[in-house]
């Protein structure tokens, strides 16, 4: 009973909330160090590891910092709390959070994550281990990147599917015809959440919810070990996902086509990864819906998650070298890639959220008539309606918010000097990088905002 | 702990006595040699690195160039690169300890442990050599150079990893793919492959 009455306090996912707002002040500001330090203190790593939305916002902090060695800790822990590879839930706390979902709110239960984050996560942890010095780590997360790829559609699938889930059956059936008109009236084409949905819709869609940046990622990796074969079938499906845009990624693709075909090895080659600006977020929207009852039409609060575009800091980089200059150009954007997710479960969201007010507002009308306050029904909403009032319409807004708003790429030969002068529009010199040794590398740039101070980081790839 | 979601139906079938099954072997120890615990994970375990391993030396113990041409004399092998081309995390010495032990027990083949791809396995064998400069040691007993033996072959291999649909299941095929090289010639004497494919539920990625 005391886990059922925490979780409907929701007291799980206002933490996170909260705490994602601290962290993405000094986030957003380059403070990376400060953004882990707040928490996870001095190690980056003290704070509570089944938290997963914690261990997701402080994997990036740490890596930003060059702490690639707690960055891969934070990580492992977020791919241990991450679910939707099937319809499991991790807790018996979530299942009880679960059964009562139509009336508590999502906030009630811990993050379970995304799709494309378990991706993110895997093509971060690659990153991480070249970083270490450990390609055959790095090609052990990039199998698991390209699995969860592959696997994306059909856990869409799922997810859509338990999102839709209906729980509380017996109060839904109850209250069916109330719930119907009151989800047809808020899906009101000319209403307000269509608006919105428009605007989500607006931002665009990734096919077979596939990002291009990491099958590039795992391609590059396979042209550098010398797999052509392998990098070629990587980098044609960053293409055909990628819809032919970036020059740099047509050109890797040609390379991989070119050696598989018997041509000449690829020469010394160093690739820029431009993470820019902030990824999307959610906000909360707040709306009335009104039930029909025995009183008359009673208005009742209502809040759901809207889905907002990121903000970039540059939009691309000018990497100097040997003389010449090149732009890099975006390959993933996340608000696209965020956005196909979350409107194709944003339905059974809608749903959840309408059908939670309506029987909330029912239940209050039969308490007040005196009626079935004996059974299991009525007891459960004397516990739940008045102290689960406020949190039943909050929207949970938890995403990872460390995400760049774009990941822009550069391909070039690696310049006989080993330095490369990056910069980019009204910021000429974002870093001067000084290569490490091996035939193939990669650097990595992150850019918040205009002003904030970037993190470069540097990889050798094997194959040298 | 992980609970299915639907954990009433688990429940239900719990007491209804139904048994549940977990991930199936398509090939490999669990077919042609069958396991008594029937079961196995959609990653690799103990037996099927076993099983890889005794399958490998079977196929090389039948090779005609196990034996050294015109010679009855052991091969001398050098371990190279064994990449591990899975979603698991696992440690390759798993397969090849098995191997180089069944190989030294054939009296074929005996693996070199000063010649390394990234520096000796046991570095005491070059260390040992510091030895010749000091008066504390009989330099009777200290290993003189030019003694060692270099090494005539080198093993390299890869393990990949495959993951398929298969209706509501997933299929995972493992194949261990092994190769000796004639280190003078450069030709591959020996090739083997062998494939552990397995069948489960689609719940879980091979590495959870």
């Amino acid at each position: 009973m005391l886990v059922s009455l925490a979780a409907l306090t929701g007291c799980v996912g206002v933490a996170d909330v909260q705490q994602t707002v601290e962290f993405m002040e000094h986030y957003r500001a380059g403070e990376f160090a400060a953004a882990s330090n707040l928490i996870g203190g001095p190690t980056g790593l003290d704070y509570q590891a089944d938290n997963l939305l914690t261990s997701l916002h402080v994997g990036m902090a740490l890596r930003n910092e060059q702490r690639h060695d707690a960055a891969q800790v934070a990580f492992d822990r977020a791919e241990g709390q991450l679910l939707w590879k099937s319809d499991e839930v991790a807790s018996v706390e979530d299942v009880l959070g679960v059964g009562l979902s139509l009336i508590a709110s999502d906030l009630a239960l811990s993050y379970h994550g995304n799709i494309y984050e378990g991706v993110l996560v895997n093509t971060y942890k690659a990153l991480g281990a070249l970083a270490a010095g450990d390609p055959d780590r790095a090609r052990v997360e990039l199998n698991r990147a390209a699995q969860r790829q592959d696997n994306a559609v059909d856990q869409l699938a799922v997810k859509v599917s338990a999102l839709t889930a209906n729980e509380d059956e017996d109060a839904q059936q109850q209250h069916q015809e109330e719930i119907d008109e009151a989800v047809a009236e808020v899906m009101d084409p000319d209403g307000p959440v269509a608006r919105r949905l428009d605007a989500v819709d607006s931002l665009g869609q990734y096919q077979g919810l596939r990002n291009p940046f990491t099958d590039w990622l795992h391609g590059v990796f396979r042209l550098a070990t010398g797999e052509a074969n392998r990098a070629s079938n990587l980098l044609r499906d960053a293409v055909v996902v990628d819809g032919r845009r970036n020059r740099h990624l047509l050109a890797d693709f040609a390379a991989a086509e070119r050696i598989a075909q018997g041509g000449k090895a690829e020469s010394d080659r160093v690739w820029v990864i431009h993470e820019d600006g902030l990824g999307p977020r959610l906000d909360e929207f707040r709306f009335d819906i009104f039930v029909p009852t025995e009183h008359g039409l009673i208005a009742v609060g209502t809040a759901l998650p809207t889905l907002y575009g990121g903000t970039p800091a540059y939009g691309s980089l000018t990497v100097r070298a040997d003389g010449r200059s090149t732009e890099t150009e975006p390959i993933l954007h996340l608000d696209r890639y965020v956005a196909t997710e979350f409107r194709a479960g944003y339905d059974g969201v809608v749903f959840k959220a309408v059908a939670a007010a309506v029987i909330r507002v029912l239940v209050q009308a039969e308490l007040q008539k005196g009626s079935d306050s004996s059974g299991f029904f009525g007891a459960l909403a004397k516990v739940v309606v008045p102290a689960a009032a406020t949190i039943v319409t909050q929207a949970d807004t938890r995403m990872w918010r460390a995400l760049p708003h774009t990941i822009g790429i550069a391909s070039l030969p690696r310049p006989a000097d080993d330095i490369l002068r990056i910069g980019a529009a009204g910021a000429p010199g974002i870093g001067e990088v000084s290569l490490p040794p091996g035939r193939f590398v990669i650097v990595t740039v992150t850019t918040t905002r205009p002003g904030a101070p970037p993190a470069l980081n540097t990889y050798s790839l094997p194959g040298g | 702990m992980k609970i299915r979601l639907p954990a009433l139906a688990v429940a239900a079938a719990v007491l209804a006595g139904c048994a549940t099954t977990g991930p199936q072997y398509l090939t490999g120890p669990g077919t042609d040699r069958p396991d008594p615990r029937g079961e196995t994970v959609l990653g690799l375990d103990y037996r099927d690195f076993e099983y890889a391993a005794e399958q490998a030396v079977d196929s090389f113990l039948s090779s005609p160039l196990s034996r050294k041409p015109g010679s009855t004399a052991p091969w001398v092998m050098a371990i190279s690169r064994m990449v591990n081309d899975t979603a698991l995390n696992i440690d390759t010495d798993q397969l090849i300890k098995k191997i180089r032990v069944d190989l030294l027990d054939s009296g074929r083949v005996i693996v070199t442990t000063a010649v390394g791809l990234e520096g000796p396995e046991d570095p005491l064998a070059a260390k040992t050599r510091e030895l010749q400069e000091s008066e504390l040691f009989n330099q009777e007993t200290v290993a003189q150079d030019g003694t060692m033996v270099a090494p005539e072959l080198s093993l390299s291999g890869k393990i990949i990893g495959r993951t398929n649909r298969v209706g509501d299941k997933q299929q995972v095929d493992y194949y261990f793919q092994l190769t000796a090289t004639n280190i003078e010639t450069g030709l591959a004497y020996w090739e083997f492959e062998e494939v552990i494919a397995k069948i489960g539920d689609n719940e879980r990625f091979s590495w959870e």
